[in-house]
């Protein structure tokens, strides 16, 4: 983990006067309200069989289950086999901390649509999803308030503070010009890099022309605002080059190289919300092919939970995983039955998982019938209820976004919360 | 300045083909990447959302992102200033492989090894008119801003050719790129 420094800010080729910078960023981060929560969001792309792991359907005739037996760890029902033992781990060792929420509807077939409506709790193309306004709401003044290593992950109007690493990670194709790019012209002789020296020139002539702009322009419109974000972005790719290793150009991080990321970039107060992404679970052919993909997931939440628990949080006393909630979604599940080529296509009802930031666990909220369709039930106390409805993704998203500390009221007007998830 | 009437225009932000079009069209570099075929080829690296810089530079991918971001962040600025970093290179490189001055792009008006402070003056004088669009007197305070950082990378590398890379790379990340 690489910690902030002012000399390794400077690295980067910050002037004086990015460095000066660094105290207004100090300023920033106390004046954000620490006591709402971080949000780390792990997107399991492609649509999770459930019935691997979270909702177990054995010998049920209507659904095609895999080998395995239910066992209750820490109050969770799971369902394990040896063949896939990172399960067992990951709820033996943070049950204690662990919600589990099935019969989440997200009533498409489709994989964006489906995204979609669980990221952002509508089915707008236009949206914010629970990190962006999370992010918006209460942290947006930091370096990279939303930091996605994934792909999906939706910014609506809130583009500006989502940074993205890029489909295929090309971000770090930014941070270090040793991992730039190669030519087109396939002509590898050494291109320009700018010594330290050279960068923090480059860096003052450019901040000085900025800051005299900004006097003579700034008075109209939001003409302030746009030059201030150009002047405090300058330092603000300084600080996440300083903040973590991003690697180089790859088509998928591994959940491992997120989850370090992640864990640095909200320890050092770059971000309030991470997206990570893990993909391979749509598996309309061999989904036995679920049982791999689910313990490379399980296992990454295990070592991502328990980095959280070991590394000291903001407020004295606390550690990361006190103020960090974790949200496990995957956009659609799979259809009860196998197809011909002994895979399952997709179906409408999904599970999540809450873990972490000081939430009740050791509970499962929600159910599915045996012909795997969303039980009703009571938003307000999780609890299953003949005369409540199925729990939807305006829902859910409503109540995670009041469980990290933002009103969703504000953003979801209409929608009732799920909140037994603050329960 | 009390006088300039830029003062009572709203800015916007350059959109990732713009860019593009500007590089290409101020210095002739295109940012472009081989990946290698038959897999993947050749990317436009501000054209392109999945591979390229698109979305980071502030554009859309029409799926994802499907709202542009009309303010710089982290990102962006860092896709302009390596930008500004490839094209300066390329057309340093690119120029002084020319004898005659007139047959260049942007260094028309200096020798590759030529210091002597009035020439140099002459050739950031073309040179904001080329990347910024100002004009500007030689013995300007802009220029005189200028100056001291040419000197300052000419006298630390003595190279003036790095010098004017340097300088060139400064020029095509300013404000009055990253904002119209």
């Amino acid at each position: 983990m690489k910690k902030i420094s002012r000399r390794n800010l400077l690295v980067g080729g910050a002037t004086a006067a990015g460095a000066g910078m660094l105290g207004l960023h100090s300023t920033l981060h106390a004046a954000t309200d620490r006591g709402s929560k971080n949000l780390i969001i792990v997107v399991a792309s492609g649509g999770w069989d459930t019935t691997y792991s979270l909702d177990p359907k054995p010998g049920v005739g209507s659904i095609d289950a895999p080998v395995g037996d239910i066992e209750e760890l820490g109050g969770i029902p799971v369902f394990t086999d040896a063949s896939r033992p990172a399960a067992r781990a990951l709820f033996d060792n943070h049950a204690a901390i662990t919600t589990v929420v099935n019969g989440l509807t997200v009533q498409s077939l489709v994989h964006t649509d489906c995204a979609k409506r669980v990221m952002t709790g509508t089915p707008s193309d236009t949206a914010p999803d629970f990190g962006a306004i999370t992010a918006n709401e209460l942290g947006r003044d930091l370096p990279a308030p939303y930091l996605v290593l994934g792909q999906t992950s939706f910014s609506g109007p809130y583009a500006s503070i989502a940074t993205r690493a890029g489909t295929a990670n090309q971000v770090g194709t930014l941070l270090d010009p040793a991992r730039a790019f190669p030519p087109e012209s396939g002509d590898f002789s050494p291109r320009f890099v700018p010594d330290s020296a050279e960068a923090a020139l480059i860096r003052a002539h450019v901040l000085a022309r900025a800051q005299r702009e900004k006097a003579l322009r700034g008075i109209v419109g939001v003409n302030e605002s746009r030059y201030r974000d150009f002047i405090e972005s300058l330092a603000r790719g300084d600080e996440l080059a300083a903040t973590a290793d991003f690697g180089g150009f790859d088509y998928t991080l591994d959940l491992g190289v997120q989850s370090q990321i992640a864990l640095d970039v909200l320890e050092q107060g770059i971000s309030r919300v991470v997206q990570m992404e893990i993909g391979g679970f749509d598996t309309h052919d061999n989904n036995a092919f679920q049982a791999v993909k689910q313990d490379e997931l399980f296992a990454g939440l295990a070592a991502l939970i328990d980095e959280l628990a070991a590394r000291d949080g903001a407020d004295a006393g606390s550690k990361m995983l006190d103020e960090t909630v974790v949200v496990v979604v995957s956009e659609m599940g799979r259809t009860p039955l196998l197809n011909d080529a002994l895979g399952k296509d997709h179906w409408p009802v999904t599970s999540a998982m809450i873990l972490g930031g000081g939430t009740s666990g050791g509970r499962v909220l929600g159910a599915t019938t045996d012909a795997f369709l969303s039980e009703p039930m009571n938003l307000k106390t999780g609890e299953l209820d003949d005369g409540g409805g199925q729990l939807g993704y305006s829902n859910f998203a409503a109540g995670l976004l009041n469980l990290v500390g933002v009103d969703a009221a504000e953003y979801l007007p209409g929608a009732e919360a799920f909140d037994a998830l603050c329960v | 300045e009390e006088d300039d009437p830029r003062a009572a225009l709203a800015v916007k932000k350059m959109r990732p083909v713009q860019l593009a079009q500007f590089a290409d069209a101020t210095t002739g570099f295109v940012w472009k990447t081989n990946l290698g075929e038959p897999a993947i080829g050749t990317v436009d690296l501000l054209r392109d959302s999945f591979l390229g810089y698109q979305v980071l530079a502030g554009g859309i991918d029409s799926l994802y992102v499907t709202r542009p971001s009309h303010t710089y962040s982290a990102t962006s600025t860092l896709v302009l200033a390596s930008l500004a970093r490839e094209a300066a290179h390329a057309v340093v490189e690119a120029d002084f492989a020319l004898a005659d001055p007139g047959d260049r792009r942007l260094l028309t008006r200096i020798d590759a090894n030529d210091t002597d402070e009035s020439a140099v003056r002459d050739q950031i004088v073309a040179l904001y008119l080329a990347i910024l669009g100002e004009i500007v007197e030689a013995d300007s305070a802009d220029v005189d801003e200028t100056l001291v950082l040419f000197t300052a990378a000419q006298t630390a590398s003595g190279d003036p050719v790095r010098a004017w890379k340097v300088t060139i790379t400064a020029l095509m990340q300013d404000v009055r790129v990253a904002f119209y």
